[in-house]
């Protein structure tokens, strides 16, 4: 545990580096391909991170067992950190090369949808106590949340789109993007356990405090 | 007892709930009046031109009004075990879901038959330039509104500390609903039908989409 | 270059918080656990 997570720090460390020192300058966006480093990592794991809780959500509801839930509820609270910092990178990026923060752009559209999902999702999770309801009531709105996703980008698709759909990456762009991804992916991996490590202590005081199972 | 049977025995509840006393419909019809009212005003109809937004207005009200009029309706249910009494009923949910969703449905189309006029009035419109494509707009948008609202009041209701937060789970549900409603009815407002196909299509799919979805998931909402 | 840097601080401030958070977390739990194995359960 303590070792995945100098493990994490260290591979973020160098994905940093090589994205500063070690990649060129874009030949259209200069500088500012060093954020897509960084955008693009962050984007596959907020992904990773609700693909998971989705799929636990689906384990939940047809198994009833509380680990899904908490694996359910610790992804969704790192995708929604994940999201949000998408989203923060691809808005400063689009003020230094669209100069303008914000488009109704299909991608951005979806995530920023997919974000508010999410935060409810969490929101609705913190209203609950009773643990049996919480994780069904969560795991249904996971689910609807994330059938609500291609309708989104449809709908916004319809408005018109800007988002790159792919740069021209030379030689050592692609390596620091590979370790990029590398690196955030073990950080979720890190962040996963620490929180899944949280819930797990919560429910153990509550449990002490309170007898029986009721968390 | 067929699917069928149960759908129309709940629908007939729902009717004699409404008729006793219309909380429904006298909700979306105040609430409606009232944010139409206060949106006329906010734009200022006499200085600007309020035209451009006048459909995202329309549907602005009708969404508040939907989520105000379940919130209310589904606490009471849920407060009186009503809820809990249909639950272990043995008929299939989906037939009560479907049910709230057509008494629902039906209750704001009355309601939106009544403001829109008005609203278009206030707003200095006049007639709109396609008013069938305009009934078509508000029955489909109003279809998948309610289909949504139905289901997630059904949830929050349950919950102790759920109160407010109906909207926070509707709203971004409905994005991809609002932004096919607003261009539809614009277009029937306009008469600028160029895209309206599109739009068409996406609002049904997302009204099938929805209400085969939640009536699948019924019975978990219903769940203590 | 200023936005990159902006952009970049933002967004390490936001997963430095979070795991701090988490990690603030975990002792509290561990350090409540520890109490409340000593003085034994309080309710049931």
């Amino acid at each position: 545990m303590r070792g995945l997570g100098w493990l994490a720090y260290l591979t973020v460390g160098t994905a940093l580096l090589l994205a500063f020192l070690y990649a060129p300058p874009e030949a259209v966006m200069g500088e500012m391909v060093r954020f897509l480093y960084f955008h693009v990592g962050s984007a596959w794991v907020a992904f990773l991170a609700f693909g998971i809780t989705a799929l636990a959500s689906i384990l939940f509801l047809w198994q009833r067992r509380f680990l899904y839930d908490q694996w359910a509820a610790a992804s969704a609270e790192i995708g929604v950190l994940f999201t949000a910092i998408t989203l923060i990178t691809g808005m400063f990026w689009a003020r230094a090369v669209w100069n303008v923060w914000w488009r109704w752009e299909p991608r951005l559209t979806t995530t920023l949808i997919l974000w508010f999902i999410f935060v409810a999702y969490l929101l609705i999770r913190s209203a609950i106590e009773d643990r049996q309801r919480r994780g069904v009531v969560a795991a249904v709105v996971g689910l609807v949340g994330f059938a609500n996703v291609p309708l989104v980008y449809l709908a916004s698709r319809l408005w018109g789109g800007f988002h790159p759909a792919g740069a021209h990456l030379e030689g050592r762009m692609v390596v620091a993007l590979l370790v990029s991804v590398l690196a955030f992916t073990v950080l979720y991996g890190y962040l996963f356990l620490l929180a899944l490590r949280v819930r797990r202590l919560e429910e153990r005081t509550h449990h002490l405090y309170w007898g029986g199972d009721s968390f | 007892m067929s699917p069928w049977r149960a759908f129309v025995l709940f629908l007939q509840r729902e009717a004699a709930i409404q008729a006793r006393r219309p909380e429904l419909l006298a909700h979306f019809l105040l609430y409606g009046f009232l944010l139409a009212l206060i949106f006329s005003l906010a734009v200022d109809p006499v200085e600007k031109d309020p035209r451009p937004v006048a459909a995202g207005l329309l549907w602005l009200s009708y969404i508040f009004a939907a989520l105000q009029g379940f919130d209310r309706t589904m606490a009471r249910e849920r407060a009186g075990g009503a809820l809990e009494g249909l639950r272990i009923l043995p008929l299939p949910p989906a037939a009560l879901y479907y049910a709230k969703v057509a008494a629902g449905w039906l209750a704001l189309l009355l309601a939106q038959l009544a403001v829109t006029p008005l609203f278009l009035v206030w707003i200095r419109w006049g007639m709109p330039q396609a008013p069938g494509l305009l009934i078509l707009s508000l029955a489909l948008g109003s279809l998948g509104l309610v289909a949504l609202v139905v289901f997630i009041s059904t949830f929050t209701s349950g919950l102790r500390s759920g109160a407010g937060l109906l909207p926070f789970l509707v709203l971004p549900l409905l994005a991809p609903l609002v932004m096919a409603a607003v261009r539809l009815t614009g277009a029937a407002l306009t008469g600028d039908l160029g895209e309206a196909g599109v739009w068409l299509k996406l609002l049904l799919s997302y009204d099938i989409v929805f209400l085969v979805l939640l009536g699948w998931a019924f019975p978990w909402a219903l769940e203590e | 270059m200023t936005y990159l840097v902006a952009g970049y601080l933002v967004i390490w401030t936001l997963i430095f918080g979070y795991t701090l958070i988490l990690g603030r977390r975990v002792g509290e739990a561990e350090r409540r656990i520890a109490r409340l194995e000593k003085e034994g359960k309080r309710h049931g």
